[in-house]
């Protein structure tokens, strides 16, 4: 279970709480300035702030940097090394250093990551010559090299910053099967989301934020509420049913 | 096993390339040993003059051309990490300028404290100066490679005005030391600046040792961070141990440009950015280039020496500009 109590950042994030149970993936929406990426960063640990995370038991205000590493996983807005690295070399750095893990089993993790993110074909590239899409699902994979718990059992959190942003509709779809693998594991999965109906589709529970204030957090169903929506983001918002599934249809 | 292999590859690889560096290194110190104004013979027996001049002259001066070289390349492939610059380099960022001023503000305002060990300490003091400063703007103001190079080259200018402002304040003596730094030479060379040595050399070995701390690093700080790095406890020391490193070699060489920036930047197009290796393989490399670069300058005129300076500058330059218009930097 993770536990987070009256967090707050300065006057960027005003301070909220939630809680997740391991397995559950939850959404982070609200419009652009909310605050998505500084209270995801604040878990992470990386962000100076107020307030309690807990997880399982373990106040993360009281561990180490090193510590949090074996914890939880952070994948921030995209950016590229300025140094020209081979993917393969890329993906080792992200491999817990105290796996005591054979090198066969390593293998599998990242043969199995990489097909599941279509990039197997990528290990031999030099980061520089991938595009964006490629360049993220490799992160991707990194991360999750980093919280996979078959390498590293004391990871519990998966935090991804907009991970869909440079990936195209087919890639996403790669990335959400990735995610609920992540989550069917036992691992919580802290998202932010910019496609509502993304969210509607694979959230357990949703935050929406706005200008640094938790409007809401609860079922993705309760959440994702036209009205509630159209406020935060000014905009008209319909919910529709198209076959079984809901849809948000925006002006 | 595509990946497994991938990485073993790549450590044969490197691995590889340690011993061919090895042999160069013997190879070209063996060389060193042997050319000059007088040609010793290794197979033949050794007069007295031939084992003084090895004793007393060539071979303090090979150690101080290896030391030299081997600090300069691993501070220039560390400080390429600690800016994310590929085109970092002590002296062409004006670090090796900053410890040249402090050595010559200590050669007029406090002679007596004008030993060896003294001006290693202003050289040190100095190089964390305009480390200190060239890393706080470049994490306040994020600034792009060529801007940095820039301000860079502007602070070396600035450093080597004032070498040159003391000129005309100086004796003949201290006119001869002030040369000696600005161009960068080791012709003076003697067990006793070997003082020097000491200290960088544990500095050295455990930056050969830091290879996947600069790995993580390497990815970006947020990431390194998320990967467990203390990134701020990091940058301290690292700043410490490239000044200390650049701060030794000007002490012991005066300003020798380029070294740093070529060697690990042709390392990394060779063979990859693994620093583990690169780090340790920077240093055999510098250093096999310096002590070449010695004989050069030590044969390439009949009857004068060439500074080493200019012989590092002259290789160095052209790769430089080829870098630069071939666009090796990332950003």
């Amino acid at each position: 279970m993770m536990h987070v109590n009256s967090l707050s950042v300065g006057s960027r994030l005003l301070p909220l709480s939630f809680d997740a149970k391991p397995g559950e993936v939850i959404h982070v929406i609200g419009p652009n300035g909310s605050g998505k990426s500084t209270l995801l960063s604040a878990v992470a640990g990386l962000l100076d702030c107020q307030g309690d995370i807990e997880l399982d038991g373990v106040n993360l205000n009281h561990v180490s940097i090193a510590q949090l590493a074996d914890y939880r996983a952070f994948l921030i807005q995209s950016d590229r090394p300025a140094f020209n690295l081979e993917v393969a070399h890329y993906l080792a750095l992200s491999i817990p250093a105290n796996s005591a893990n054979s090198a066969q089993e390593i293998e599998q993790v990242v043969v199995e990551l990489a097909e599941t993110l279509a990039v197997k074909d990528k290990l031999h590239r030099s980061v520089h010559q991938l595009s964006g899409g490629e360049w993220q699902r490799v992160r991707l994979c990194a991360i999750c090299l980093q919280v996979w718990p078959t390498l590293n059992p004391y990871a519990k959190l998966l935090i991804l910053d907009e991970p869909a942003a440079p990936l195209d509709i087919g890639q996403e779809a790669l990335l959400y099967q990735l995610i609920e693998k992540v989550a069917a594991m036992g691992l919580t999965v802290l998202m932010s989301n910019h496609d509502l109906n993304r969210t509607l589709k694979h959230a357990d529970r949703a935050i929406l934020l706005d200008k640094g204030v938790m409007q809401a957090f609860g079922s993705v169903e309760e959440v994702l509420s036209p009205e509630r929506l159209a406020s935060v983001f000014n905009t008209p918002v319909q919910r529709v049913k198209v076959g079984n599934k809901q849809i948000l249809l925006f002006d | 096993m595509e990946f497994t292999q991938l990485i073993a590859r790549k450590h044969l690889r490197w691995q590889r390339t340690i011993g061919w560096m090895v042999a160069a290194l013997v190879i070209i110190s063996g060389i060193y040993l042997m050319v000059g104004e007088l040609f010793i013979n290794p197979f033949g027996s050794l007069s007295a003059l031939e084992q003084q001049l090895i004793t007393q002259l060539r071979l303090p001066r090979l150690f101080a051309a290896l030391a030299i070289g081997a600090s300069l390349a691993v501070s220039g492939a560390v400080l390429q990490v600690l800016l994310g610059n590929v085109l970092a380099e002590p002296g062409v960022l004006g670090i090796s300028g900053g410890a040249s001023v402090m050595m010559v503000m200590l050669m007029f305002f406090l002679p007596t404290l004008a030993t060896p060990a003294g001006f290693m300490v202003a050289a040190v003091i100095g190089a964390m100066l305009f480390t200190l400063l060239l890393v706080t703007l470049t994490r306040a103001l994020r600034l792009t490679t060529t801007r940095l190079l820039l301000i860079g080259v502007a602070l070396g200018i600035l450093a080597s005005s004032v070498v040159t402002w003391a000129f005309y304040f100086s004796d003949d003596m201290s006119l001869r030391i002030l040369m000696y730094w600005l161009m960068g030479s080791i012709g003076g060379a003697s067990w006793y600046q070997h003082v020097l040595t000491l200290f960088t050399l544990p500095v050295m070995i455990w930056l050969c040792c830091q290879g996947s701390l600069l790995d993580k690093l390497m990815m970006g700080e947020t990431h390194a961070k998320q990967l467990g790095v203390d990134v701020e406890g990091v940058r301290w020391k690292l700043i410490l141990a490239v000044s200390i490193l650049v701060g030794g070699a000007v002490a012991l060489g005066g300003v020798i440009s380029f070294v740093g920036l070529v060697v690990p930047h042709l390392l990394r197009l060779a063979l990859g950015t693994e620093n583990r290796y690169l780090v340790p393989i920077s240093a055999l490399a510098g250093a096999s280039l310096l002590a070449f670069s010695d004989i050069v300058a030590r044969t390439a005129l009949d009857s004068a020496e060439l500074p080493l300076g200019v012989v590092t500058t002259t290789i160095g330059a052209p790769i430089f500009v080829w870098m630069l218009v071939k666009n090796h930097d990332a950003r």
